[in-house]
Order: structure tokens, then C-alpha cells, then sequence
């Protein structure tokens, strides 16, 4: 056998990493400031450049008195027009570098804004769409695959819409949609929704039909438009005030180690009360100084009752987090921290899944914590982030999974700074294991709509099994895992959102004094009997 | 041109002693020699205020070179940044250009001035001369009476 026929050892190939990272002190957005003030220095430096041109072309009219005298002269008349070109023309190119810097800072903070500020180049039909699905989801549903379709939906459904011919009320059109029908039939069948889309949608839709059918889809709506909007409308409509109601000693461990798995050790589980938090006081040992983390679970339970459901971390308390900043967990979050005996100007670390995580994050800026205590940071798991804005300044570490499509709900990115890290675990699942619930319920939603939301009514808890159940992708204990994956992996995968951890971990590290569990409500709604008299009630 | 009295009032001499080619010849060779003494002493001043605004370009433009190169070095994380690099790099280089170019200026602005100066100092020459040729022929015309 020749040398040249030996068959070279196949290259080898290096290991996926099991996460990336968006954010974080060490990321590109620690540049963020740099390119910025290096735009506008280059900028002042053209304006330099430009006023030395200016002075050699005064020197110019001053240097004829001496050409007839000093040959040299002349030739520094010669060799000073062109340098009046050159230091013009270095302006021109300071100014240029100049606007590429302030450009690339502007696209970096789009990016930052996160969903807002996400861009897709294609602009697909619902056919295409459709298919787009179908096609995406042969290797596993992913968060960035719904963070896409949602994205891309209104604009699908509305160019649709617009090209019905509207005979009766906007409903009827919409109703000869893909998607948008069989959900409007199922709006219909749930009270609370038809109820919302009668007093909202319905309302809005006969009004605005001229204009949807006249104006461009791409300018009418997109997902953060329509979202915030629906959120902003069930916030509004079923919403009221939360107030903590019980505390009492809960267990927690005796040390925290500063690391995200033991911080998720305090989010209450399936077992904790509906509405609870945790509030533990955790104390440095070096230092003596005393941290409160703060520990909020995930969406629980809706209690259907005529008065709304008191419990606050039902769903719409997801509509808190995401239209109202929190605005009314805070106001009860602040109650129980004083429940909890947290003495004013502590610092308090919130630490939220899902949909708790959304209000950790709204909890570094919510104007009754920080007026009181100092929000010295969150950690969500979960939690789709991309509509928040936390506090700047504050750190805050997200962990997703890529393979949790809740995550993807937001319809785009959290808004990454070098304050706020995102780390997404990667989709390492087996292809077998690709196929999950979630998968087939994709799959049968791009081939049959209308089918499949007969089979929700049908069997709406095959849905939550598949996206948010017990041992799913979204759940707490999945979450678990995934801390655990990330902090044992190499620490240089670490290296962009280390200035973070250690924030955190430097605040949460220590012995636990205290643990308390503060159970909250929701206020309960007025009803009609209580407006009504019995006799005009029950006649 | 107006010569300055002590020229002029030996060129009256040199007339009223009847010497009127002499006072001709005389008085083109001063008043040419005394227009490019002003001449000269003109250019000087002007170049002597230029050297002044020169050194403040130089100085300018080491400033602007400094700037430019401070940012050559930085350790970008961003795309942006680490393009914007080899830019600085470039930016960089045109700025020096610019103040080797001043330096430039300034050595062709120094031997201006020196020019100047030599030809302030031949004119000077040329009135002296002048001038003494006139006193010269006057003292002859004196004892010659």
C-alpha cells in the first residue's frame, strides 16, 4: 500500500457546546458604549481634520506675500493645497468610519431590544408557512421554531384577510382563515375568551376592517403588537389587585452555594400552596451581609369562579407580567417582603420559572421593590422574556431550553445587554426522542387546523401535557437538569456571562438564617351580587 | 516709491552738484534695491506669523494622530469592533501622513524664513552699496571744489 492510498484518519470533530449565550459582560454588547463614543470621536476627529484644512487654506492666502520672495515658499504653496486635499479627505473618511460605527451600535441595540427589534428576511404566506412548519418540525419543535411561526403568523393571516371579500361582520372573514377559524371557534366555547373577544376583538375588528383591508399587512401588526395588545386587554378585564395573605417557616436548605441549581431549590414546586413565594435570607460568610432571595413558581391552576380566579399566578397573571410590567405582583410582591420581615434597603435576588421568572425580571424595576429594597439582581428558568425589560445595571441570568417551546412564546429573544445573559441549552435530544407530543401536535396543526383544535376541545389536556406537563420540556424539574448541565460544564463555555454568575453568586452564597413562605392572592372581583339586589338576581 | 530721507537728500546732492546721470543711475539701483528690501521684510513677517499658525496645525495634527491611534489597540468583542480595527489601522496611518506632512511644512516654512532673510539682507547690501557710492562721489565732487 502506497502512502498516498493510506487512508488519512477522518478530521476530528469538535463537540457541539451544550449551550450558547447571548449577553453578558463579556459579549458583544460590552461594546456597545465603546461604538458609540468611538462614532462620535471620529466624528469630532472629521471636524479636526476639517478646521486643519481650513487653517492650511488661510495660510495659503497669507504664504502669496513670501513666494516672490522665498522660492521655498512656492513650493510650500504647491505642497499645501494638497495637503488642504489630504486633511479633507482623512475628514471624509473619519465621518465614514464614524457613521459604520453608530450603524453597527444601532444594530446591536435593535438586537438588545430584542423581540422588538428582530427582523426576519423572508415574509412567508400561510401556505408557506404551513409548509415551513411541516418541514421544521421533521427534527423536533424548538423555541426559535415558535418564536419564527409567531412572528410570521399575523402578517400571514392578515394578507389573507385582505384578500377575502368581507360580506358580513369581520368575524365572518375571519373565520374562513386557517387558524384564526377553528380559534374563534374555540374562543366561542370558552366563556372567559368569548367574552374578551366579544367585548375587544369583535368590537375592534367591525371597526377596523376598512382600514385592515386597506392598509399593508406588514405595517397593520406584528407579534409584540398584537400580544401586548390581547395582553393588555385580559389584564384589564380580569386582573385586580394582589395581596399576600399567610406566612409561614418553609424548608430550605441549610447553605446555598451561589450556584443557579441551588438557587432554584427556593421556586416553589407542584407542592407548595397555589400563590406562594419563597422569601430566604441568605448570609454571607466572609462578609456577614445578608441577601433575601426571592422564589416564584411557574404558571399554576386557574380557579374558574364567578369572582375570577384569586389565584394571582394563574394565567393571567401571565398577562401582568408581560402588558403591566408586573405592575400588580409588585405591589403584593412588596407586601410580602414585608411580611417576610425584609427590612428596608436589603438587598433582595428574585429567582422565577416561567412565567415567575417574567416577574423576577420586572421585579429589578418595579417602582414599590426598588423604592424599599435594592434589587440586586434575578435568575429566571423558562421564562419567556422577550417583551421585559429589567432594571439596567441589574444583572440577571436567563436560562431556556431550546427544546421548551413556551420559551418561544414571547415571539423573540430576550433583550440581551451585558447585564442580561441568556443561555439556551442546546436540542442534544436523540432524532427517536425528536418525535415527542409536542412534535405531533405540530405536525397535525400545519396539516390540519381545524382538525386539530376540534381535538383540543376535545382533549385540551393532551396540549398542556405536550408543551408545559409534568416531566416535559418546560417543566421545573427539566429546568433543574439543565442548571445542573450548565454550571458542570467546561467553565470557559462561561467565560461571556461570568461577570454575571459571579454578581449573583457573590450575593447568594452563604448560610440561610431565614426561610419564609408568603402565600398571595389575588383580590377577588366584585360580582353581580353584589351590585345586584338578590331580588332583581333571582326574580 | 518714496526713498527714505537720508537717500533722498543724497540724490539732491548729487543734482544740485549738476551729477544728474549719476543721480539717475543712483536712484534706479536704490529704489529698486529699497523696494526689494520691503519686499523682502514683508515676506519675513508673513512667514514668521505662519510659522506661528504652522505649529499650531502640527500640533493639531499630532492631536488627531494620538486620537485616531488610541482606539488602534482596542480588544473588540463585536463584529463591528474587530472591523472597525483595521479601519483605526488605516485612519491611523493617513493621520501620521498628515503630520509627517506638517513637519514637512515646517522645514520648507524654515528655509522660506531663511530666504526671506537672505533676501532681506542682499537688498540691504544694495542700499548700502547705493548709498555709498553716492556719499563716495559727493565727498569727490568736495574736495575736488
Amino acid at each position: 500500500m502506497t502512502a498516498a492510498s493510506v487512508p488519512s484518519p477522518a478530521p476530528a470533530v469538535a463537540p457541539a457546546p451544550p449551550f450558547r449565550t447571548v449577553g453578558g459582560p463579556a459579549s458583544v454588547f460590552a461594546d456597545l458604549d465603546a461604538l458609540e463614543a468611538l462614532a462620535a470621536r471620529r466624528r469630532d476627529q472629521a471636524g479636526t481634520a476639517l478646521r486643519i484644512a481650513a487653517d492650511v487654506r488661510r495660510m495659503l492666502d497669507g504664504l502669496a506675500l513670501a513666494v516672490a520672495v522665498a522660492p521655498s515658499a512656492a513650493r510650500l504653496s504647491v505642497r499645501l493645497t494638497e495637503g488642504d486635499r489630504a486633511c479633507r479627505a482623512l475628514a471624509g473618511r473619519l465621518e465614514e468610519a464614524g457613521n459604520a460605527l453608530a450603524h453597527a451600535a444601532e444594530g446591536y441595540r435593535a438586537a438588545e431590544r430584542g423581540a422588538a427589534g428582530v427582523m426576519d428576511t423572508q415574509d412567508l404566506g400561510v401556505e408557506a408557512l404551513t409548509a415551513w412548519m411541516f418541514n421544521a418540525g421533521r427534527n423536533g419543535v424548538t423555541a426559535s421554531d415558535v418564536e419564527f411561526v409567531l412572528r410570521q403568523a399575523p402578517d400571514a393571516l392578515l394578507e389573507r384577510l385582505a384578500g377575502e371579500k368581507l360580506a358580513g361582520p369581520a368575524e365572518a372573514a375571519l373565520s374562513k382563515a386557517p387558524f384564526i377559524g377553528p380559534l374563534v371557534a374555540v374562543a366561542q366555547r370558552i366563556p372567559w375568551v368569548d367574552r374578551v373577544l366579544d367585548n375587544a376583538l369583535g368590537t375592534t375588528l367591525e371597526a377596523t376592517a376598512d382600514v385592515v383591508l386597506d392598509t399593508s399587512a406588514g405595517e397593520l401588526v406584528d407579534h409584540a403588537t398584537l400580544s401586548g395588545l390581547a395582553a393588555r386587554v385580559v389584564d384589564a378585564a380580569e386582573n385586580a389587585a394582589v395581596l399576600p395573605v399567610a406566612a409561614e417557616p418553609a424548608p430550605a436548605p441549610a447553605r446555598l452555594d451561589g450556584s443557579v441549581t441551588d438557587l432554584l431549590s427556593l421556586v416553589p414546586g407542584d407542592d407548595a400552596p397555589a400563590g406562594a413565594v419563597t422569601v430566604t435570607a441568605v448570609v454571607a460568610s466572609d462578609t456577614g451581609e445578608r441577601t433575601w432571595v426571592v422564589g416564584l413558581p411557574g404558571t399554576q391552576e386557574r380557579e374558574t369562579a364567578e369572582d375570577g380566579s384569586t389565584n394571582w399566578m394563574d394565567v393571567y397573571g401571565v398577562a401582568d407580567a408581560y402588558a403591566g410590567g408586573s405592575a400588580r405582583a409588585g405591589e403584593g410582591l412588596a407586601q410580602a417582603l414585608e411580611l417576610a420581615g425584609v427590612p428596608e434597603g436589603a438587598t433582595v435576588v428574585f429567582v422565577g420559572y416561567s412565567a415567575g421568572g417574567m416577574h423576577a425580571v420586572n421585579m429589578t424595576g418595579h417602582p414599590d421593590v426598588t423604592s424599599r429594597w435594592r434589587a440586586g439582581g434575578a435568575v429566571t428558568v423558562g421564562a419567556p422574556g422577550g417583551s421585559l425589560t429589567p432594571r439596567p445595571g441589574t444583572p440577571v441570568l436567563s436560562l431556556q431550553r431550546e427544546t421548551d417551546v413556551m420559551t418561544g412564546l414571547d415571539g423573540g429573544p430576550n433583550a440581551a445587554s451585558t447585564d442580561w445573559a441568556t443561555v439556551t441549552m442546546a436540542d442534544t435530544r436523540p432524532d427517536a426522542v425528536r418525535e415527542g407530543a409536542a412534535e405531533s401536535l405540530w405536525h397535525a396543526m400545519a396539516e390540519d387546523p381545524a382538525g386539530q383544535v376540534r381535538e383540543l376541545l376535545a382533549a385540551p389536556g393532551r396540549w398542556v401535557d405536550a408543551v408545559a406537563g409534568g416531566g416535559s420540556e418546560h417543566s421545573l424539574e427539566a429546568y433543574r437538569a439543565a442548571a445542573a448541565e450548565y454550571e458542570a460544564a467546561d467553565p470557559a463555555l462561561r467565560v461571556q456571562e461570568q461577570g454575571i454568575l459571579a454578581a449573583l453568586a457573590g450575593l447568594t452564597a452563604g448560610r440561610v438564617e431565614s426561610a419564609t413562605q408568603v402565600t398571595l392572592r389575588r383580590r377577588r372581583r366584585a360580582t353581580r351580587a353584589d351590585v345586584v339586589p338578590p331580588e332583581r338576581l333571582y326574580p | 516709491m518714496s526713498l527714505p530721507p537720508p537717500i533722498a537728500a543724497l540724490l539732491r546732492g548729487l543734482v544740485a552738484a549738476g551729477l544728474h546721470d549719476d543721480a539717475a543711475r543712483l536712484g534706479v539701483r536704490l529704489t529698486s534695491a529699497h523696494t526689494d528690501l520691503t519686499a523682502a521684510r514683508h515676506a519675513e513677517g508673513a512667514l514668521t506669523d505662519l510659522q506661528a499658525q504652522l505649529r499650531a496645525i502640527f500640533a493639531e495634527a499630532q492631536s488627531l494622530a494620538a486620537g485616531v491611534r488610541a482606539s488602534v489597540d482596542v480588544a473588540w468583542r463585536s463584529e463591528a469592533g474587530r472591523r472597525h480595527a483595521d479601519t483605526a489601522r488605516a485612519l491611523h496611518g493617513a493621520a501620521e501622513a498628515r503630520v509627517d506632512e506638517a513637519l514637512e511644512w515646517l522645514a520648507l516654512l524654515q528655509g522660506a524664513l531663511h530666504e526671506a532673510g537672505q533676501a532681506r539682507l542682499d537688498a540691504e547690501h544694495r542700499v548700502r552699496q547705493a548709498e555709498e557710492t553716492a556719499t563716495i562721489t559727493l565727498r569727490a565732487l568736495a574736495v575736488a571744489a
